[in-house]
């Protein structure tokens, strides 16, 4: 089992390095993201 | 007898090879039994006290002349049959081992019973192999007494060895040879203590104390060794000495837990002690309660750094009420643009309980990896102020754009993800050792209700 939490635990250490190196969430509760609205909704745009 | 078995092994046989002591030829003594005339043979001459006769099961004094029966007629009450033939020869712990003597011992309380063979090497002297629900145990006597630590521990070599059982054991069935008058029904006091996968166990009677020491065995390392024709009982449930092999994996994954947690630690400092935390846009307005308005624009502004977070910190004087910005932050030249949906809202006030409040005058929407390049922000505001429902009056409001804003929300949550392996490994390692102490008096695992009397 050792060996799966080596796998696994190095896994969460580059997923945590490489998201909080860029602004950029392990687990996003809300899933904020990027969107290109092409319809009624993208009013707000100017 | 089946298998292996050959002569003796005996002392003048001191200086021979291997080979030469399993090839060796029989040597053995054979008697007729005085009780009932069958013949009995008597492997190891001059070492043997009591030899028990295969046909009625009568207890010789080896030693006499005459053979003399100690016990007559015993019959076993239930049906014995070892799994070691006696005689059986095989290699243990880098030495050849004879089986010489078979018996059966139970609890005197529980009737709970267990098997025992008797092993011999003219060189090495006596060994036992026990059995119990296919898990096997080498038993070596040792001469040196342990110390003895607490009431329920006692020490040996600097180990700590844990009181695992205690009571009267006594012999329900015997054959072969043994090293003393062996008597059916004899018992004595018996103390184990465990340091998996070792037992030290004291035998205790009128008139003397004897300790040995176990150590585990596989039944696999049983059949390389005595290759015996009967099929060996596979292994029940967590015995007393069974290897306590998790301990190892669980420290293993402790000591990469604490790995991970130093790199990740080390890389939450250098990312919060590197981000930029840049003011990127302010914009203050104001607003009348109670009333919507739509299309604000802060303009056009630089985000800075390749990648990375933006906040919008909302800052408004809200009190029992509330106010809401939507909008999305936009890419000026791709764009590409981000909702932002979020609301101060600030209530108080007493009630039977006391004074309550709950939220606050600013809240921060968070936008996950947005890129470098000049942006700007559309949204929408409103609100809602019960108090002001009489006449409009304008209140202040403010947005505040951050970028690169060092968090803790990955460091946390990797956190609690890298502690799963250690939990998961710390509850299946609990599990295992309350398996092997459950059938302990002693178990610390036990609760209260179920401490035994001899504590």
């Amino acid at each position: 089992m050792d060996w799966l939490y080596l796998v696994t635990g190095s896994f969460l250490c580059w997923l945590f390095i490489t998201a909080t190196s860029t602004g950029g969430y392990v687990i996003n509760l809300y899933g904020n993201g990027a969107v290109r609205p092409t319809g009624p909704g993208a009013h707000y745009h100017k | 007898m089946a298998g292996n078995s050959e002569g003796p092994l005996l002392p003048e046989d001191k200086g021979a090879s291997k080979e030469e002591v399993k090839a060796k030829k029989p040597l053995a003594r054979t008697f007729h039994c005085t009780n009932c005339g069958a013949s009995v043979t008597l492997r190891c001459p001059g070492a043997t006290l009591s030899v028990v006769c295969d046909s009625c099961h009568s207890i010789i004094d080896a030693t006499d002349p005459n053979y003399r029966v100690l016990v007559k007629y015993y019959k076993a009450t239930a049906s014995y049959t070892p799994l070691l033939d006696l005689g059986l020869r095989g290699e243990l712990k880098g030495r050849t081992w004879e089986v010489i003597g078979f018996m059966v011992r139970s609890d005197c309380v529980s009737r709970y019973h267990w098997e025992e063979y008797l092993l011999f090497n003219p060189y090495y002297g006596y060994r036992w192999l026990t059995q119990d629900k296919g898990h096997w145990n080498f038993v070596t006597p040792i001469k040196q007494k342990p110390q003895s630590g607490s009431s329920n521990n006692c020490y040996l070599d600097g180990k700590q060895f844990k009181l695992y059982n205690r009571g009267d054991a006594q012999v329900d069935y015997v054959v072969g040879e043994f090293y003393w008058r062996v008597m059916i029904n004899s018992r004595v006091l018996m103390t184990d203590y465990i340091d998996p996968p070792r037992m030290l166990s004291s035998e205790k009677d009128d008139t003397e104390i004897n300790w040995s020491l176990s150590e585990y065995i596989t039944p696999a390392e049983i059949h390389a060794a005595f290759k015996p024709t009967k099929k060996l009982p596979y292994p029940v449930g967590v015995s007393a000495t069974y290897p306590p092999k998790y301990k190892k994996t669980d420290d293993r994954i402790k000591l990469l837990f604490v790995l991970f947690w130093g790199i990740i630690t080390c890389a939450q400092i250098y990312c919060a002690g590197t981000s930029l935390n840049d003011v990127a846009a302010q914009y203050n307005g104001t607003f009348v309660p109670n009333t919507k308005k739509a299309d604000t624009t802060i303009p056009v502004f630089e985000l800075k750094k390749d990648l990375a977070n933006v906040f919008i910190n909302v800052h408004a004087n809200v009190s029992n009420s509330w106010f809401w910005i939507g909008g999305e932050l936009v890419n000026d030249d791709t764009g590409v643009s981000y909702p932002i949906d979020t609301s101060v809202e600030y209530y108080y006030g007493t009630d039977s309980d006391g004074a309550w409040s709950e939220g606050g005058t600013t809240a921060t929407a968070k936008i996950a990896q947005v890129p470098k390049g000049k942006y700007y922000i559309n949204f929408d505001y409103e609100s809602g102020d019960f108090k002001q429902l009489g006449g409009p009056t304008l209140q202040d409001f403010g947005v505040v754009v951050t970028r690169d804003v060092p968090t803790y929300d990955n460091y946390v949550w990797t956190f609690l993800g890298l502690l799963l392996g250690p939990l998961l490994s710390f509850a299946i390692m609990r599990k295992t050792e309350v398996a092997r102490w459950e059938n302990s008096d002693f178990s610390p695992y036990a609760t209260s209700s179920y401490s035994s009397s001899y504590d």
